[in-house]
């Protein structure tokens, strides 16, 4: 199978899936068929540039982009389309096929309406280009500055796919790259159809200029789908992956190992991670996120001490959640330092489907004598070693529960431990337990206890049965 | 019977045949390469002029060798442009991507010589290769001219073809090491390595070492913590630094082929002869000793001539400025050949700072050999060392400890700190397992494994060789430790536990966490955990990354940031609350920690980084006169030496930073160092900040390259390790502005470096560092080495009824001596004539009758 014609398949795929997603392909152009040479003006593209600025062409079915120094003036072709207020698109591209030596800075830029992107060739990365949102407007600015984004690394001289999911009236943009399953970033509050400054309808290549010498771009598989609106609005037949946002302790839960051994379940995870920080203030950001819809189809969501903040969940897809639990989702939430009150839940969306209510930034106490659990449902074929093995917690977070929530499993001294509430369709289950401490006497801190992944899968199990 | 006609023209033919001589130099030329067989050895010539495997005729089987050139840029910058010097490009003939151009220039029945000429960025270069049919050598001579500056140019050995049993000759030892970690022997010499499992070496001899400076080698595998087998010898040339462009330097070796013995007939043929008896080798037993241990050492002598031959052999140790002491006085007689070890034996009670251990051979009078070697004494071992730091990254596996240790002996080092090792630097200094994870800072950029038995291997080689080893400790908690013990966390003001830096590796998350320690107990434990990795590992120091001051930032270099770092405690109380007099705190808890770790281990000596650039003395006196006591210092926030902005960028301000912090930690006898900084090896900016740096009273923190090769930084080590006194003695205060002046030049540096000292009987020392200083006032950048002052008058004030009574010129080259200088006592002055002054000096005034 040549290269083209495995993209060809995956375009083939794509518009399959776009199918099931009752999605309408409403642009599609894989330049199969073109005899070699043809200028890409004669496919009715509008290109706006000139000999010494950079060259359009299709030859052995890619169109061939080839970019010329000429900083800041390497100019455009743009194809008129159908305006798409939600909805995908899918390309292929070949970054430097021809000239790679000469590929020494910026060049590709590829938009869809108001949504830029560009491959930094110095950097070897797939950027985003637009007005940063509101929210991260200078002060005093009434005027958007502009903002670019790594995306994702690329490899020069490689076929990948690229897709770029748009939703102008939510303002979100995900974009993906050969992982169809989850973004490698997704943007709210994004003006997809711009704000002050409307780039119109068109889909559109283009030369930032940048390069020491010819540098050549292959584009093919262009495919351009609106989303069904109708479809959004019923829940997506949820699947049998459980989500695991690994926060910051996910040594201590070990959830995803423990997950995995959950049957007729897949366990995908996403991290937290940490940046340095030479003041007292912590720097955090997800890794990754699942997109919508991999949110969608998932059936369960575990956070493991997950801080939403310092800037480490954004906001809209802490709103995903709330609708995705409100249609059916099931989420879990794992106590910490960085959970709670001390993860900055107080105030969100999650605060208020939350069973307990958040006391604050420093609700985390200490037992004054360990809190052995004490199941109130379920947990039957536990119940033996959970009375030889006395599992506890040494730190809890100290908070009251909710109307309508209830206890799963209590603590000996009457300080709940588990609780959960339905939400709309869902549940939401809350350790207020902590992995902190160390074990001591004749019990065991229940992070350490053997029976800690089968105890958690019961509740996981427990939680989707109900 | 009788013979005929036919049957005697042939034996004749036979007879003469057996006669003449038989040719067997064969070449053959095949695509990439020639083949060429000779009666020694057969070798594959590659079309680039690099030799790809050689076969001694006494080997089972071929070399792999790759033998090429290989050309270093310079890297230093024409002109100051804020930035230290670059990697250099190094052209390296085995990359080439093309045949060079080649030339058979000779074939006959007996030689081949053999021509290749390319270009590269950095050079154009020329190749001669000859081989005769009746010698087992290999000339090779290589010509390059630069297209720029280069810093040098070496030929190098390359091969996995040698096993594990392979042994370098002269000698037959192994010398295992890393790559840039090479041993280097002055050139003229050979060095060959014998694999005996295949029967066959190979070698260089260097008999011309016009434009050679050197011989390198080394080997790695099994032995050094290392997988497979590899080896590598080098012809390495002078500093070529100061040739410019469009010169052209010319090498010339010759490669032998063969058994040890050829090698060393060889060599003994062709390099220069030796004196009849030789000193081979002084070696005190180690670099640093407590003064309550007896000094001991070797003297090695050979007999290099076929017969009996005797010596008078004198052993002496020579400290302060020049004050000799005999330990060994005897005649010694060698057997033909003989090589004679002479044990010797010293009193180190009453010593301190550094001394030389010489020897000197001589028959009826006339000297015949002589050998030097240095040691120090010191119960604070700051005073004479240079700390290194080694980083578990790399140095973690058994094995590796020799050449680590071998390398700071040589050079002079005396500490090695070994970095971010523990597996909590607060709760687990004592690894519960052989096999451990360091779980600290550097785990924000790697994940490596440590076994506790390369920690004890290098400690214990470590004190063999007199060389102290020092913890690192940068006070951070790890996250499991963090988790465990989350009342003792900083918070931030959101009211998380304050993680400082954090990396995934895998599913493993690793994260460092700022620990609020501020109380005695916590300190108590702290320190006891200290006491128990000492008993695990024998540890001689720790250098903190970290301050007891409770509202400082993790890094003491972000100590003036204090207003961006109020943390929480578990409870939620700040640090402004908890915290009303930080300086008054953080004395008691530091001379807490040190008293409880000193109460069992006494000569435990304590190091920190501080940044004290922003005149901290007045805002934690107390904490800074703790931590300066008899401590060493780490002046890291004075490393910058390219930074404009900081006003370290030019040699006398640089130096005046230096000092003028030396001077604030020296009242209470902390010894400062300064590290890491960056530079081209062998340049001029290298040896001038190494010169500031000592004369500044600083140590030098970091790395040198090896000894004998192109960093020449082992020489001023010596030199600060020698006369360590009259550069670190924290009696040496700086003398006001008029009481010297120098004059002679405007391109000494001096200025910053009048020191005096007091002494017994009312008697001073003053000193006056002079540094030759080339055109260009910027340090980072490209000199051409600086002239030679000469006529430098030097005058120092005296006070009433004072007069200078010696002057010495304390040198570094060729070895760090003295030389006494004239001087005059003239209306309250003594003046002093300096008649030279070719790189660096110490003028050491003794001056007394004051009163």
């Amino acid at each position: 199978m040549t290269i083209k014609k495995f993209h060809a398949g995956i375009l083939c795929f794509l518009l399959s899936l776009a199918t099931i997603l009752c999605a309408e392909v409403i642009y599609s152009e894989n330049f199969d068929g073109i005899k070699n040479g043809t200028p890409l003006s004669e496919l009715n593209w509008n290109v706006k540039s000139s000999e010494n600025q950079s060259l359009y062409r299709i030859e052995d079915g890619v169109l061939k982009i080839t970019c010329l120094n000429n900083p800041y003036n390497g100019g455009f072709a743009e194809k008129d389309i159908p305006l798409v207020k939600k909805g995908t698109l899918d390309f292929d591209a070949n970054i430097a096929m021809d000239g790679v030596g000469n590929a020494r800075g910026i060049a590709l830029a590829m938009g869809v309406y108001n949504v830029s992107t560009w491959f930094h060739d110095y950097c070897g990365d797939w950027r985003r280009y637009f007005p940063e949102p509101p929210s991260k407007r200078i002060e005093g600015f009434s005027i958007e500055p502009v903002g670019h984004r790594v995306l994702t690394k690329v490899d020069k001289g490689k076929w990948n796919h690229y897709r770029i999911v748009f939703d102008a009236d939510a303002g979100i943009v995900e974009y993906y790259c050969n992982d169809m399953v989850d973004p490698v970033h997704v943007d709210a509050d994004v003006p997809v159809l711009g704000r002050a400054e409307y780039m119109g309808r068109h889909l559109s290549f283009a030369s930032i200029g940048f390069v020491n010498g010819p540098v050549t771009y292959g584009i093919d598989n262009i495919a351009l789908a609106a989303a069904d609106d109708s479809a959004v609005e019923t829940p997506a037949e949820k699947g049998n992956s459980i989500l695991v946002f690994q926060g910051i302790s996910s040594n201590e839960y070990r959830a995803g190992l423990e997950l995995e051994k959950l049957e007729n379940y897949s366990i995908r995870e996403y991290w937290a991670e940490s940046i340095l920080s030479e003041i007292p203030v912590n720097k955090f950001r997800m890794g990754r996120l699942p997109g919508r819809t991999t949110l969608d189809k998932s059936r369960a969501i575990v956070f493991v001490d997950l801080p939403l903040g310092p800037d480490c969940v954004p906001d809209y897809f802490v709103k995903r959640l709330e609708e995705w639990v409100k249609n059916g989702g099931v989420l879990i939430t794992l106590g910490g330092p960085f959970s709670y009150g001390k993860g900055q839940y107080k105030g969100t969306l999650l605060e208020a489907i939350l069973p307990v209510n958040i006391s604050g930034l420093w609700e985390v106490k200490r037992a004054s004598s360990p809190l052995i659990i004490r199941p109130e449902k379920g947990f039957e074929k536990l119940s033996e070693q959970i009375s030889k093995d006395n599992p506890a917690v040494y730190y809890y977070h100290d908070l009251t529960m909710k109307d309508g929530a209830e206890v799963l499993v209590n603590s000996g001294q009457n300080i709940p431990l588990w609780v959960y509430r339905d939400y709309g369709k869902g549940r939401v289950v809350s350790f207020t337990g902590t992995a902190m401490g160390k074990t001591y006497g004749k019990t065991v801190l229940i992070s350490e206890w053997k029976e800690w992944g089968e105890f958690l899968r019961e509740v996981v199990q427990w939680s989707l049965s109900e | 019977m009788k013979i005929g006609r036919g049957m005697f023209l042939f034996c004749i033919f036979i007879f003469a045949l057996s006669c003449s001589p038989v040719f067997t130099l064969e070449v053959s030329e095949g695509t990439d390469a020639f083949q060429i067989k000779t009666k020694n050895f057969e070798m594959s010539l590659a079309k680039t002029g690099v030799i790809n495997s050689i076969k001694p005729a006494s080997a089972t089987k071929p070399f792999d060798t790759v033998i090429s050139l290989n050309t270093v840029e310079c890297g230093e910058q024409n002109q100051y442009s804020k930035t230290f010097a670059r990697s250099p490009v190094i052209e390296v003939q085995r990359k080439l991507s093309a045949p060079a151009k080649y030339n058979i220039r000779e074939k006959t029945e007996t030689s081949a010589v053999f021509s290749f000429e390319w270009e590269d960025r950095l050079a154009k270069s020329t190749q001669v290769i000859s081989v005769r049919d009746d010698s087992p050598l290999i000339d090779v001579s290589y010509t390059v001219t630069p297209k720029t500056r280069l810093a040098e140019v070496y030929v190098q050995l390359r091969s996995n073809g040698f096993g594990p049993s392979a042994l370098f000759y002269p000698g037959g030892k192994r010398y295992g090491a890393n790559e840039g970690w090479e041993y280097h022997s002055l050139a003229p010499g050979y060095i060959f390595a014998y694999d005996p499992s295949l029967k066959g070496g190979i070698g260089f001899i260097v008999d011309r070492p016009e434009n050679l400076r050197s011989v390198g080698y080394l080997q790695r595998g099994k032995p050094e913590g290392f997988s497979g087998s590899f080896l590598s010898m080098g012809a390495y040339s002078r500093v070529l630094r100061w040739d410019g462009a469009g010169r052209p330097v010319s090498l010339s070796l010759k490669v032998v082929a063969g058994k040890p013995e050829d090698a060393a007939s060889l060599a003994k043929k062709l390099l220069p002869a030796k004196e009849v008896i030789t000193v081979e080798k002084v070696m005190p037993s180690k670099l640093i000793y407590w003064p309550d241990e007896e000094g001991e050492g070797t003297v090695a002598l050979k007999n290099n001539s076929a017969e009996k031959a005797e010596t008078d052999l004198i052993v002496q140790i020579t400290g302060k400025i020049d004050e000799k002491e005999d330990i060994l006085n005897e005649k010694v007689v060698l057997a033909p050949g003989e090589e004679k070890e002479i044990p010797v034996k010293w009193n180190n009670k009453g010593r301190e700072y550094g001394y030389e251990l010489s020897a000197q051979a001589s028959k009826g009078g006339k000297a015949s050999g002589a050998g030097r070697e240095y040691f120090a004494v010191a119960e604070q071992f700051t005073k004479v060392g240079h700390p290194y730091v080694a980083n578990p990254g790399w140095m973690n596996r058994e094995g590796q400890e020799g050449y680590l240790i071998h390398n700071l002996r040589e050079n002079y080092n005396g500490i090695v700190e070994y970095y971010c090792w523990m597996p909590d630097e607060i709760y687990d200094m004592t690894p519960d397992t052989e096999v451990f994870e360091p779980r600290t800072e550097s785990q924000n950029a790697y994940r490596t494994t440590i076994t506790r038995q390369f920690i004890k291997n290098m400690v214990s080689l470590a004190k063999k060789n007199g060389v102290r080893v020092v913890t690192l400790a940068s006070g951070f908690a790890s996250l499991p430790g963090a988790m465990q013990n989350p009342e003792e966390m900083k918070y931030t003001r959101d009211g998380q536990i304050y993680i400082w830096g954090s990396k995934l590796h895998g599913k493993d998350r690793f994260a460092v966490v700022s620990a609020d320690v501020y109380s005695e107990e916590s300190v108590r434990r702290w320190a006891q955990e200290m006491i128990a990795s000492t008993d695990m590992f024998g540890w001689d120091g720790v250098r903190w990354d970290w301050n007891f001051v409770p509202a400082f930032p993790p890094d003491p270099l972000d100590v003036m940031r204090k207003d961006e770092v109020v943390w929480y405690n578990f409870e939620g109380v700040s640090t402004n609350e908890l915290f009303k007099n930080p300086d008054q705190i953080a004395a008691r808890l530091l001379k807490l920690w040190r008293e409880e770790v000193n109460s069992k281990y006494p000569r435990f000596e304590y190091m920190t980084n501080a940044g004290y650039r922003y005149k901290l003395e007045d805002a934690f006196p107390k904490y800074l006169a703790e931590q300066s006591t008899k401590s060493g210092i780490l002046f890291e926030f004075l490393l910058n030496y390219t930074s404009e902005s900081q006003g370290l960028h030019t040699w006398d301000r640089w130096a005046n930073e230096l000092v003028d912090n030396t001077q604030v930690v020296r009242k209470n006898g902390a010894q400062p160092s300064v590290g890491w900084m960056s530079y081209a090896p062998g340049g001029i900016t290298q040896r001038l900040i190494q010169f500031i740096a000592f004369a500044s009273g600083v140590h030098w923190n970091g790395k040198i390259g090896p000894k004998n090769s192109i960093d020449d930084g082992w020489k001023r080590f010596a030199y600060s390790f020698r006369f360590s006194e009259y550069f670190y003695d924290p009696g040496f205060r700086k003398l006001s502005a008029g009481d010297v002046t120098v004059e002679g030049s405007d391109r000494i540096l001096w200025k910053p470096f009048t020191y005096g000292r007091a002494l017994e009987n009312g008697k001073k020392e003053v000193t006056v560092h002079l540094i030759n200083l080339p055109k260009s006032d910027y340090i980072s950048m490209y000199h051409e080495i600086p002239e030679i002052k000469r006529n430098i008058k030097v005058s120092i004030k005296l006070g009433e009824g004072e007069k200078c009574t010696e002057v010495n010129a304390l040198l570094p080259e060729p070895y760090p001596h003295k030389t006494e200088l004239k001087f005059r006592n003239e209306s309250g002055l003594a003046a002093i004539d300096v008649p030279e002054l070719t790189d660096a000096a110490i003028i050491v005034a003794g001056i007394g009758g004051g009163k």
